[in-house]
Protein backbone atom coordinates (compact mmCIF):
# COMPACT_ATOMS: atom_id res chain seq x y z
CA UNK A 1 0.00 0.00 0.00
CA UNK A 2 2.72 2.48 0.65
CA UNK A 3 6.41 2.12 -0.13
CA UNK A 4 7.45 3.16 3.07
CA UNK A 5 10.15 1.50 4.33
CA UNK A 6 11.31 1.29 8.31
CA UNK A 7 14.48 0.76 9.92
CA UNK A 8 15.04 0.95 13.12
CA UNK A 9 18.29 1.49 15.26
CA UNK A 10 20.12 1.81 18.71
CA UNK A 11 20.51 5.26 19.25
CA UNK A 12 22.51 5.67 22.56
CA UNK A 13 22.22 2.44 25.08
CA UNK A 14 18.31 3.45 26.03
CA UNK A 15 17.43 4.43 23.19
CA UNK A 16 15.89 3.39 19.33
CA UNK A 17 15.26 5.72 16.12
CA UNK A 18 12.72 4.02 14.03
CA UNK A 19 13.23 5.69 10.59
CA UNK A 20 10.98 6.17 7.45
CA UNK A 21 12.34 6.45 3.62
CA UNK A 22 10.69 6.18 0.46
CA UNK A 23 6.84 7.05 -0.35
CA UNK A 24 6.21 10.81 -0.23
CA UNK A 25 6.54 13.12 2.69
CA UNK A 26 2.89 13.10 4.15
CA UNK A 27 3.37 9.10 4.00
CA UNK A 28 6.84 9.25 6.04
CA UNK A 29 5.21 11.59 8.20
CA UNK A 30 2.08 9.54 8.67
CA UNK A 31 4.18 6.23 9.41
CA UNK A 32 5.71 8.30 12.27
CA UNK A 33 2.70 9.71 13.54
CA UNK A 34 0.93 6.74 13.05
CA UNK A 35 3.78 4.47 15.18
CA UNK A 36 4.04 6.99 17.93
CA UNK A 37 0.72 6.45 18.15
CA UNK A 38 0.39 2.90 18.66
CA UNK A 39 3.46 3.10 21.18
CA UNK A 40 2.10 5.58 23.13
CA UNK A 41 -1.47 3.73 23.48
CA UNK A 42 0.25 0.07 24.07
CA UNK A 43 3.66 0.95 25.26
CA UNK A 44 6.46 -2.35 25.24
CA UNK A 45 7.62 -2.48 28.68
CA UNK A 46 10.36 -0.95 29.04
CA UNK A 47 9.31 1.84 26.85
CA UNK A 48 9.90 4.99 28.64
CA UNK A 49 8.84 7.68 26.13
CA UNK A 50 8.08 7.99 22.16
CA UNK A 51 8.75 11.37 20.10
CA UNK A 52 7.16 11.16 16.69
CA UNK A 53 8.11 13.22 14.11
CA UNK A 54 8.48 14.46 10.28
CA UNK A 55 9.98 10.86 9.90
CA UNK A 56 11.16 9.00 12.70
CA UNK A 57 9.96 7.80 15.62
CA UNK A 58 12.21 8.18 18.98
CA UNK A 59 12.04 5.73 21.53
CA UNK A 60 13.37 5.64 25.01
CA UNK A 61 13.43 2.76 27.34
CA UNK A 62 15.28 1.60 30.49
CA UNK A 63 18.02 -1.21 29.01
CA UNK A 64 17.15 -2.56 32.27
CA UNK A 65 13.78 -3.91 31.48
CA UNK A 66 14.23 -4.72 28.03
CA UNK A 67 16.64 -5.63 25.72
CA UNK A 68 17.43 -3.22 22.78
CA UNK A 69 17.53 -5.56 19.81
CA UNK A 70 14.02 -7.52 21.49
CA UNK A 71 12.64 -3.90 22.11
CA UNK A 72 13.68 -3.26 18.10
CA UNK A 73 11.81 -6.13 16.88
CA UNK A 74 8.57 -5.45 18.89
CA UNK A 75 8.10 -2.33 17.81
CA UNK A 76 9.21 -3.13 13.81
CA UNK A 77 5.74 -5.69 14.54
CA UNK A 78 3.63 -3.93 16.06
CA UNK A 79 0.53 -2.64 14.07
CA UNK A 80 0.07 0.59 13.44
CA UNK A 81 -3.39 0.92 11.08
CA UNK A 82 -6.53 1.74 12.31
CA UNK A 83 -5.22 3.58 15.62
CA UNK A 84 -9.01 4.45 15.49
CA UNK A 85 -7.59 7.88 14.59
CA UNK A 86 -10.32 10.62 15.32
CA UNK A 87 -11.22 13.27 12.42
CA UNK A 88 -9.00 16.11 12.19
CA UNK A 89 -10.56 18.97 13.97
CA UNK A 90 -10.06 22.44 13.39
CA UNK A 91 -9.04 25.07 16.35
CA UNK A 92 -9.42 28.66 15.51
CA UNK A 93 -6.29 30.92 17.24
CA UNK A 94 -6.96 34.88 17.41
CA UNK A 95 -3.81 36.48 16.97
CA UNK A 96 -2.70 40.18 17.29
CA UNK A 97 -0.73 40.96 14.64
CA UNK A 98 2.44 43.21 14.54
CA UNK A 99 3.48 46.01 16.69
CA UNK A 100 4.61 44.68 20.18
CA UNK A 101 3.31 41.59 19.70
CA UNK A 102 4.81 40.70 16.69
CA UNK A 103 7.97 42.77 15.98
CA UNK A 104 9.32 40.62 13.32
CA UNK A 105 5.91 40.95 10.96
CA UNK A 106 7.33 43.94 8.87
CA UNK A 107 10.97 42.12 8.60
CA UNK A 108 9.38 38.97 7.26
CA UNK A 109 6.92 40.76 4.72
CA UNK A 110 9.98 42.55 2.99
CA UNK A 111 11.85 39.39 3.01
CA UNK A 112 8.76 37.87 1.47
CA UNK A 113 8.69 40.82 -1.05
CA UNK A 114 5.01 42.18 -0.29
CA UNK A 115 3.36 44.36 2.54
CA UNK A 116 2.64 42.73 5.73
CA UNK A 117 -1.04 43.03 5.21
CA UNK A 118 -0.84 40.41 2.68
CA UNK A 119 1.26 38.47 5.20
CA UNK A 120 -1.07 38.34 7.63
CA UNK A 121 -4.29 37.85 4.80
CA UNK A 122 -1.46 34.59 3.71
CA UNK A 123 -1.64 33.90 7.20
CA UNK A 124 -5.38 33.99 8.20
CA UNK A 125 -6.59 32.73 5.28
CA UNK A 126 -6.42 28.85 5.25
CA UNK A 127 -5.93 26.50 8.05
CA UNK A 128 -2.32 25.58 8.78
CA UNK A 129 -1.67 21.67 9.56
CA UNK A 130 -0.27 20.60 12.86
CA UNK A 131 2.57 17.88 11.77
CA UNK A 132 4.46 17.82 15.51
CA UNK A 133 3.59 19.22 19.03
CA UNK A 134 6.68 19.82 21.01
CA UNK A 135 8.84 22.10 22.90
CA UNK A 136 7.99 24.70 24.62
CA UNK A 137 5.23 23.34 26.64
CA UNK A 138 3.23 21.24 23.91
CA UNK A 139 3.94 23.80 20.78
CA UNK A 140 2.17 23.09 17.73
CA UNK A 141 4.54 23.12 14.93
CA UNK A 142 2.33 23.63 11.70
CA UNK A 143 2.82 23.58 7.77
CA UNK A 144 0.64 25.80 5.12
CA UNK A 145 0.62 27.81 2.45
CA UNK A 146 3.60 28.08 0.34
CA UNK A 147 5.39 31.00 0.61
CA UNK A 148 7.71 32.94 -2.01
CA UNK A 149 10.96 32.29 0.00
CA UNK A 150 12.07 30.59 3.01
CA UNK A 151 11.85 32.33 6.19
CA UNK A 152 14.90 32.73 8.08
CA UNK A 153 15.28 32.34 11.55
CA UNK A 154 16.61 35.26 13.13
CA UNK A 155 20.36 35.91 13.50
CA UNK A 156 20.61 36.28 17.12
CA UNK A 157 17.75 34.11 18.72
CA UNK A 158 16.04 35.66 21.27
CA UNK A 159 16.54 34.39 24.96
CA UNK A 160 12.77 34.75 26.36
CA UNK A 161 9.90 34.58 23.59
CA UNK A 162 6.84 35.84 25.21
CA UNK A 163 3.95 32.53 25.30
CA UNK A 164 1.59 32.71 22.79
CA UNK A 165 4.15 34.34 20.79
CA UNK A 166 3.61 33.18 16.38
CA UNK A 167 6.67 32.58 15.03
CA UNK A 168 7.86 31.75 11.12
CA UNK A 169 10.54 29.88 9.73
CA UNK A 170 11.31 28.40 6.41
CA UNK A 171 7.56 27.37 5.73
CA UNK A 172 6.32 26.63 9.01
CA UNK A 173 4.73 28.44 11.96
CA UNK A 174 5.44 27.59 15.39
CA UNK A 175 3.20 28.85 18.23
CA UNK A 176 5.21 29.37 21.74
CA UNK A 177 3.44 28.06 24.49
CA UNK A 178 5.82 29.10 27.52
CA UNK A 179 8.23 31.58 27.66
CA UNK A 180 11.69 29.79 25.87
CA UNK A 181 14.29 31.20 24.32
CA UNK A 182 13.49 31.47 20.22
CA UNK A 183 15.12 32.11 17.20
CA UNK A 184 11.75 32.40 15.15
CA UNK A 185 10.30 35.42 13.75
CA UNK A 186 7.31 36.69 15.16
CA UNK A 187 4.84 38.28 13.52
CA UNK A 188 2.22 38.38 15.95
CA UNK A 189 0.78 36.85 19.36
CA UNK A 190 -2.60 34.82 20.71
CA UNK A 191 -4.06 36.14 24.06
CA UNK A 192 -5.46 32.72 24.65
CA UNK A 193 -3.71 30.05 26.92
CA UNK A 194 -2.93 26.83 24.39
CA UNK A 195 -1.35 24.87 27.55
CA UNK A 196 -2.62 23.62 30.26
CA UNK A 197 -0.20 22.47 32.87
CA UNK A 198 -2.97 20.70 35.49
CA UNK A 199 -5.24 19.02 33.34
CA UNK A 200 -4.00 16.12 30.84
CA UNK A 201 -4.01 16.08 28.34
CA UNK A 202 -3.03 19.46 28.44
CA UNK A 203 -3.09 20.49 24.77
CA UNK A 204 -6.19 20.25 23.00
CA UNK A 205 -4.66 19.16 19.58
CA UNK A 206 -2.79 16.19 18.22
CA UNK A 207 -0.63 15.92 15.42
CA UNK A 208 -3.12 16.50 11.88
CA UNK A 209 -5.14 18.67 13.25
CA UNK A 210 -5.71 22.32 11.52
CA UNK A 211 -5.18 25.59 13.09
CA UNK A 212 -6.61 28.15 11.16
CA UNK A 213 -5.53 31.73 12.56
CA UNK A 214 -7.77 34.85 12.67
CA UNK A 215 -6.29 38.56 12.97
CA UNK A 216 -8.11 40.29 16.29
CA UNK A 217 -7.48 43.99 17.30
CA UNK A 218 -6.24 44.83 20.77
CA UNK A 219 -9.58 44.83 22.73
CA UNK A 220 -10.64 41.42 21.56
CA UNK A 221 -7.10 40.66 22.99
CA UNK A 222 -8.03 42.35 26.30
CA UNK A 223 -11.38 40.20 26.06
CA UNK A 224 -10.03 37.00 25.49
CA UNK A 225 -6.82 37.16 27.58
CA UNK A 226 -6.13 33.80 29.04
CA UNK A 227 -9.08 32.30 28.10
CA UNK A 228 -8.43 28.30 27.07
CA UNK A 229 -8.05 26.87 23.62
CA UNK A 230 -11.01 24.99 24.00
CA UNK A 231 -12.91 22.24 21.54
CA UNK A 232 -12.73 24.00 17.93
CA UNK A 233 -12.42 27.71 18.76
CA UNK A 234 -13.56 30.51 20.97
CA UNK A 235 -16.50 32.12 19.95
CA UNK B 1 6.27 13.78 62.95
CA UNK B 2 6.36 16.98 60.94
CA UNK B 3 9.91 18.42 61.20
CA UNK B 4 11.21 22.00 59.88
CA UNK B 5 14.34 22.13 58.49
CA UNK B 6 15.03 25.55 58.25
CA UNK B 7 17.68 26.48 55.76
CA UNK B 8 20.13 29.08 56.79
CA UNK B 9 22.78 29.16 53.60
CA UNK B 10 21.49 28.18 50.13
CA UNK B 11 23.87 29.15 47.36
CA UNK B 12 22.37 27.96 44.56
CA UNK B 13 20.16 25.03 45.64
CA UNK B 14 16.47 23.75 44.65
CA UNK B 15 14.20 20.61 45.14
CA UNK B 16 15.09 17.87 42.82
CA UNK B 17 14.09 14.48 41.63
CA UNK B 18 14.78 11.77 39.13
CA UNK B 19 12.84 13.44 36.71
CA UNK B 20 9.13 13.51 34.71
CA UNK B 21 10.30 11.02 31.60
CA UNK B 22 7.28 10.11 29.66
CA UNK B 23 6.06 13.89 28.51
CA UNK B 24 8.05 13.94 25.31
CA UNK B 25 4.80 14.51 23.19
CA UNK B 26 4.39 17.49 24.87
CA UNK B 27 8.22 18.59 24.35
CA UNK B 28 8.65 18.75 28.04
CA UNK B 29 12.35 17.26 28.92
CA UNK B 30 12.87 14.84 31.41
CA UNK B 31 14.85 16.97 34.00
CA UNK B 32 16.24 15.60 37.15
CA UNK B 33 19.28 14.95 38.85
CA UNK B 34 22.31 15.81 36.97
CA UNK B 35 23.65 12.94 38.61
CA UNK B 36 21.17 10.54 39.28
CA UNK B 37 23.68 7.85 40.57
CA UNK B 38 24.65 10.20 43.34
CA UNK B 39 20.64 11.38 44.08
CA UNK B 40 19.74 7.50 43.69
CA UNK B 41 22.61 6.65 46.45
CA UNK B 42 21.76 9.82 48.39
CA UNK B 43 18.48 8.48 49.27
CA UNK B 44 19.30 4.90 49.49
CA UNK B 45 21.55 5.81 52.37
CA UNK B 46 18.40 7.22 54.25
CA UNK B 47 15.98 4.62 53.57
CA UNK B 48 13.68 6.99 50.86
CA UNK B 49 12.82 5.46 47.89
CA UNK B 50 14.70 6.23 44.51
CA UNK B 51 12.46 8.65 43.52
CA UNK B 52 12.08 10.80 46.84
CA UNK B 53 12.38 14.61 46.35
CA UNK B 54 16.12 15.24 47.68
CA UNK B 55 18.06 18.90 47.29
CA UNK B 56 20.61 19.76 44.74
CA UNK B 57 22.84 21.90 45.60
CA UNK B 58 24.97 23.67 42.66
CA UNK B 59 28.61 24.80 42.86
CA UNK B 60 27.55 26.62 46.67
CA UNK B 61 27.55 26.26 50.00
CA UNK B 62 24.29 24.81 51.59
CA UNK B 63 23.63 24.84 55.50
CA UNK B 64 20.16 23.78 57.08
CA UNK B 65 19.13 22.91 60.45
CA UNK B 66 16.10 20.92 62.11
CA UNK B 67 14.18 21.01 64.76
CA UNK B 68 14.13 17.47 65.63
CA UNK B 69 16.35 14.41 64.93
CA UNK B 70 16.82 13.86 61.29
CA UNK B 71 19.16 11.06 59.58
CA UNK B 72 20.25 12.36 56.27
CA UNK B 73 23.68 11.83 53.46
CA UNK B 74 25.27 13.69 51.40
CA UNK B 75 26.67 12.77 47.94
CA UNK B 76 28.12 13.87 44.76
CA UNK B 77 30.80 17.07 44.80
CA UNK B 78 30.68 17.50 48.28
CA UNK B 79 34.07 16.58 49.73
CA UNK B 80 33.13 16.51 53.44
CA UNK B 81 29.45 17.75 55.70
CA UNK B 82 29.62 19.38 58.67
CA UNK B 83 27.72 18.58 61.74
CA UNK B 84 26.91 20.63 64.01
CA UNK B 85 30.84 21.74 63.15
CA UNK B 86 32.28 18.29 63.80
CA UNK B 87 33.50 16.85 60.11
CA UNK B 88 31.46 13.89 59.10
CA UNK B 89 31.80 11.65 55.69
CA UNK B 90 29.71 12.59 52.38
CA UNK B 91 28.13 9.48 50.93
CA UNK B 92 27.35 8.03 54.16
CA UNK B 93 23.94 7.94 56.55
CA UNK B 94 24.61 10.32 58.81
CA UNK B 95 22.45 10.82 62.56
CA UNK B 96 22.07 14.06 62.65
CA UNK B 97 20.48 15.89 66.36
CA UNK B 98 17.62 18.72 66.18
CA UNK B 99 18.91 21.61 66.26
CA UNK B 100 22.72 21.08 64.81
CA UNK B 101 23.51 22.60 61.95
CA UNK B 102 24.22 20.45 58.67
CA UNK B 103 26.84 22.58 56.61
CA UNK B 104 27.81 21.66 53.16
CA UNK B 105 30.76 23.94 52.29
CA UNK B 106 30.80 24.75 48.50
CA UNK B 107 32.42 21.43 46.61
CA UNK B 108 36.21 21.89 45.49
CA UNK B 109 36.09 19.86 41.97
CA UNK B 110 32.65 18.61 40.53
CA UNK B 111 29.72 20.75 40.82
CA UNK B 112 26.89 19.39 42.15
CA UNK B 113 25.64 17.94 45.70
CA UNK B 114 22.89 16.15 47.07
CA UNK B 115 21.13 16.28 50.31
CA UNK B 116 18.67 13.59 51.24
CA UNK B 117 16.49 13.14 54.79
CA UNK B 118 14.88 9.81 55.78
CA UNK B 119 11.11 10.86 55.63
CA UNK B 120 8.77 12.78 53.07
CA UNK B 121 10.31 16.03 52.10
CA UNK B 122 6.78 18.08 51.18
CA UNK B 123 7.97 19.44 48.15
CA UNK B 124 5.30 20.83 44.75
CA UNK B 125 4.86 18.67 42.03
CA UNK B 126 4.59 19.44 38.30
CA UNK B 127 3.00 16.37 36.01
CA UNK B 128 4.18 14.34 38.90
CA UNK B 129 7.26 15.15 39.53
CA UNK B 130 8.87 17.61 42.28
CA UNK B 131 11.89 18.54 39.28
CA UNK B 132 12.33 22.02 38.09
CA UNK B 133 11.58 22.76 34.89
CA UNK B 134 12.82 26.62 33.66
CA UNK B 135 10.54 26.19 30.52
CA UNK B 136 7.31 25.83 32.41
CA UNK B 137 7.82 28.55 35.22
CA UNK B 138 8.59 25.63 38.19
CA UNK B 139 11.90 26.61 39.19
CA UNK B 140 11.61 24.36 42.81
CA UNK B 141 14.17 27.19 44.03
CA UNK B 142 15.60 27.02 48.11
CA UNK B 143 16.09 30.26 49.33
CA UNK B 144 18.41 30.97 52.78
CA UNK B 145 15.35 31.70 55.21
CA UNK B 146 13.28 29.09 53.24
CA UNK B 147 12.02 26.34 55.89
CA UNK B 148 11.23 22.51 54.23
CA UNK B 149 8.93 20.16 55.92
CA UNK B 150 9.58 16.71 56.66
CA UNK B 151 7.01 13.87 57.87
CA UNK B 152 9.04 11.36 59.26
CA UNK B 153 8.82 8.37 61.51
CA UNK B 154 12.25 8.79 63.07
CA UNK B 155 11.40 9.61 67.11
CA UNK B 156 15.47 10.10 68.41
CA UNK B 157 18.56 8.91 66.36
CA UNK B 158 21.00 6.95 68.43
CA UNK B 159 23.14 8.29 70.90
CA UNK B 160 26.14 6.59 70.55
CA UNK B 161 29.40 8.04 69.76
CA UNK B 162 30.04 8.85 65.92
CA UNK B 163 30.30 7.06 63.59
CA UNK B 164 27.33 5.47 64.23
CA UNK B 165 27.07 3.87 60.76
CA UNK B 166 29.56 2.92 58.30
CA UNK B 167 27.99 1.98 54.70
CA UNK B 168 31.39 1.57 52.94
CA UNK B 169 29.49 3.67 49.76
CA UNK B 170 33.12 4.61 47.69
CA UNK B 171 32.44 7.78 46.02
CA UNK B 172 32.85 7.72 42.23
CA UNK B 173 36.29 9.29 40.88
CA UNK B 174 35.31 11.00 38.19
CA UNK B 175 38.41 12.61 36.85
CA UNK B 176 42.02 11.21 36.24
CA UNK B 177 44.83 13.87 35.91
CA UNK B 178 41.65 16.79 35.66
CA UNK B 179 40.24 15.22 32.69
CA UNK B 180 36.81 12.97 32.86
CA UNK B 181 36.18 10.42 30.51
CA UNK B 182 32.33 10.03 28.88
CA UNK B 183 31.83 6.66 27.28
CA UNK B 184 29.90 7.06 24.06
CA UNK B 185 28.00 4.75 21.54
CA UNK B 186 27.98 6.18 17.80
CA UNK B 187 25.14 8.78 16.93
CA UNK B 188 22.83 8.56 13.35
CA UNK B 189 25.82 10.97 11.71
CA UNK B 190 28.78 9.25 13.23
CA UNK B 191 30.10 8.59 9.44
CA UNK B 192 30.31 11.86 8.74
CA UNK B 193 33.12 12.47 10.86
CA UNK B 194 35.13 10.64 8.78
CA UNK B 195 38.14 9.97 10.89
CA UNK B 196 36.60 8.93 14.23
CA UNK B 197 39.83 9.46 16.08
CA UNK B 198 38.46 12.78 16.16
CA UNK B 199 36.34 12.49 19.03
CA UNK B 200 39.58 11.12 21.04
CA UNK B 201 40.73 14.34 21.89
CA UNK B 202 40.25 16.44 24.54
CA UNK B 203 37.40 18.83 24.76
CA UNK B 204 36.95 21.73 27.30
CA UNK B 205 33.50 23.34 29.00
CA UNK B 206 32.51 26.75 28.30
CA UNK B 207 31.53 28.94 30.43
CA UNK B 208 27.86 29.11 28.77
CA UNK B 209 26.36 25.57 29.20
CA UNK B 210 23.59 24.68 31.68
CA UNK B 211 21.45 22.18 32.15
CA UNK B 212 20.02 22.08 28.66
CA UNK B 213 23.79 21.31 27.20
CA UNK B 214 27.78 21.77 27.89
CA UNK B 215 29.52 23.38 24.74
CA UNK B 216 32.96 22.52 24.33
CA UNK B 217 35.65 23.70 22.95
CA UNK B 218 38.57 22.07 21.65
CA UNK B 219 39.68 20.59 17.86
CA UNK B 220 36.66 21.61 15.35
CA UNK B 221 35.44 18.55 14.88
CA UNK B 222 35.15 18.11 10.59
CA UNK B 223 32.70 16.18 8.71
CA UNK B 224 32.39 15.04 5.59
CA UNK B 225 29.67 17.12 4.74
CA UNK B 226 26.95 19.38 7.10
CA UNK B 227 23.48 18.56 6.96
CA UNK B 228 21.10 19.30 9.33
CA UNK B 229 18.64 16.57 9.74
CA UNK B 230 14.59 17.05 9.91
CA UNK B 231 14.02 18.20 13.31
CA UNK B 232 13.64 14.56 14.90
CA UNK B 233 13.77 13.18 18.98
CA UNK B 234 17.17 13.14 20.73
CA UNK B 235 18.40 11.63 23.83
CA UNK B 236 20.00 13.27 26.67
CA UNK B 237 23.79 12.76 25.69
CA UNK B 238 23.68 13.59 22.24
CA UNK B 239 26.89 14.88 21.18
CA UNK B 240 25.68 16.91 18.48
CA UNK B 241 27.66 19.36 15.88
CA UNK B 242 25.68 23.11 15.47
CA UNK B 243 26.35 25.06 12.01
CA UNK B 244 28.55 27.42 13.66
CA UNK B 245 30.92 24.82 15.05
CA UNK B 246 32.25 23.44 18.45
CA UNK B 247 30.32 20.94 19.78
CA UNK B 248 27.42 20.36 22.28
CA UNK B 249 26.76 17.82 24.64
CA UNK B 250 23.05 17.95 25.07
CA UNK B 251 21.42 17.19 29.14
CA UNK B 252 18.42 16.53 30.85
CA UNK B 253 16.71 19.92 30.56
CA UNK B 254 17.25 19.99 26.79
CA UNK B 255 14.16 20.28 24.39
CA UNK B 256 13.14 16.83 23.13
CA UNK B 257 13.81 17.83 19.73
CA UNK B 258 16.95 18.93 17.53
CA UNK B 259 18.10 19.02 14.07
CA UNK B 260 21.68 19.00 13.76
CA UNK B 261 24.36 16.06 13.23
CA UNK B 262 24.46 13.67 16.21
CA UNK B 263 27.95 12.19 16.21
CA UNK B 264 27.38 10.31 19.46
CA UNK B 265 25.71 9.19 22.49
CA UNK B 266 27.08 9.53 26.23
CA UNK B 267 26.22 6.50 28.13
CA UNK B 268 23.42 6.51 30.84
CA UNK B 269 26.63 6.16 33.21
CA UNK B 270 28.49 8.99 31.49
CA UNK B 271 25.69 11.42 32.23
CA UNK B 272 26.06 11.37 35.70
CA UNK B 273 30.02 12.31 35.13
CA UNK B 274 28.54 15.29 32.96
CA UNK B 275 26.17 16.26 35.13
CA UNK B 276 29.29 17.12 37.47
CA UNK B 277 31.06 18.74 34.73
CA UNK B 278 31.85 22.60 35.82
CA UNK B 279 33.58 25.63 33.31
CA UNK B 280 37.17 24.84 32.62
CA UNK B 281 36.88 21.60 33.18
CA UNK B 282 38.06 18.91 30.19
CA UNK B 283 36.77 15.84 28.84
CA UNK B 284 37.69 12.89 26.51
CA UNK B 285 35.58 11.19 24.74
CA UNK B 286 35.78 7.08 24.72
CA UNK B 287 33.86 4.95 22.67
CA UNK B 288 32.39 1.72 23.67
CA UNK B 289 29.59 -0.57 22.88
CA UNK B 290 25.99 -0.52 23.89
CA UNK B 291 25.98 -3.79 25.04
CA UNK B 292 29.25 -2.68 27.33
CA UNK B 293 27.30 0.81 28.52
CA UNK B 294 24.10 -1.90 29.94
CA UNK B 295 26.80 -3.52 31.38
CA UNK B 296 28.02 -0.95 33.14
CA UNK B 297 24.53 0.04 34.17
CA UNK B 298 23.30 -3.06 35.51
CA UNK B 299 26.77 -3.38 37.86
CA UNK B 300 25.97 0.00 38.87
CA UNK B 301 22.52 -0.58 39.57
CA UNK B 302 23.33 -4.37 41.39
CA UNK B 303 25.73 -2.45 43.84
CA UNK B 304 22.95 0.13 44.51
CA UNK B 305 20.81 -2.60 45.30
CA UNK B 306 23.17 -4.33 47.92
CA UNK B 307 24.40 -0.74 48.92
CA UNK B 308 20.51 -0.24 49.94
CA UNK B 309 20.55 -3.54 51.54
CA UNK B 310 22.92 -3.16 53.72
CA UNK B 311 21.56 0.58 54.70
CA UNK B 312 17.93 -1.40 55.59
CA UNK B 313 20.35 -4.38 57.81
CA UNK B 314 21.99 -0.93 59.66
CA UNK B 315 18.74 0.93 60.19
CA UNK B 316 17.16 -2.29 61.48
CA UNK B 317 20.02 -3.40 63.73
CA UNK B 318 19.37 -0.38 65.98
CA UNK B 319 15.94 -0.39 66.03
CA UNK B 320 15.34 1.68 62.66
CA UNK B 321 13.63 -0.42 60.66
CA UNK B 322 10.61 0.79 60.21
CA UNK B 323 12.17 4.54 59.12
CA UNK B 324 12.68 1.85 55.59
CA UNK B 325 10.33 3.23 52.78
CA UNK B 326 8.48 0.12 51.40
CA UNK B 327 9.73 1.57 48.23
CA UNK B 328 13.23 1.77 49.14
CA UNK B 329 15.92 0.02 46.53
CA UNK B 330 16.23 -2.87 49.11
CA UNK B 331 12.71 -3.80 48.40
CA UNK B 332 12.25 -2.38 45.05
CA UNK B 333 12.70 -4.33 41.77
CA UNK B 334 11.65 -1.61 38.96
CA UNK B 335 13.38 0.91 37.75
CA UNK B 336 11.86 2.53 34.63
CA UNK B 337 8.13 4.84 35.22
CA UNK B 338 5.27 4.16 32.67
CA UNK B 339 4.47 7.18 29.59
CA UNK B 340 3.26 10.15 31.63
CA UNK B 341 -0.24 11.68 31.57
Amino acid sequence: MTSVVTTVRAYGDAGLLVEFDGGDRDQRWGAARDLGAALRSAPPPGVLDVVASFASVFVSFDPLAVESGALARAIESMPTADQGQTEPRLFTIPVAYGGDFGPDLEQVAEALGFPPARLVDLHTRRPWFVRLVGSPAGAPLTEGPRLPANVPRLATPRTRVEPGSVGLSGAQCIVYNAPSPGGWQLIGRTPLKLFDLTSPPHVGYRPGDRIRFTAIDHTRWDELYGRPLVGEGVG
Amino acid sequence: MSTALRVLRAGHATVQDLGRPGFAALGIACGGAADQHAARTANALVGNPDTAPLVEITASDFTLRADRDVLVAVTGAADVVLVARGVCPAWELLPVRAGSEVHLPAPTAGLRSYLAVNGELSAARTLGSAAPDPLLGFTQTIAEGDVLHLTSRLDRVPTDPLPIFRLGVSPPAYAVAGVSTVAITPGPEHELLGDPRQLGETFGVMPDSNQVGLRLDGPELRLDRYAETLSRGVPVGAVEIPPTGGVIVLLRGRLVTAGYPVVAVATTTSLDVLGQLRPADRLRFAPTTVEAAVAELRAQRQAHAALAGRVRNALSARGLGHLVHPGHASRAASLGSPIGA
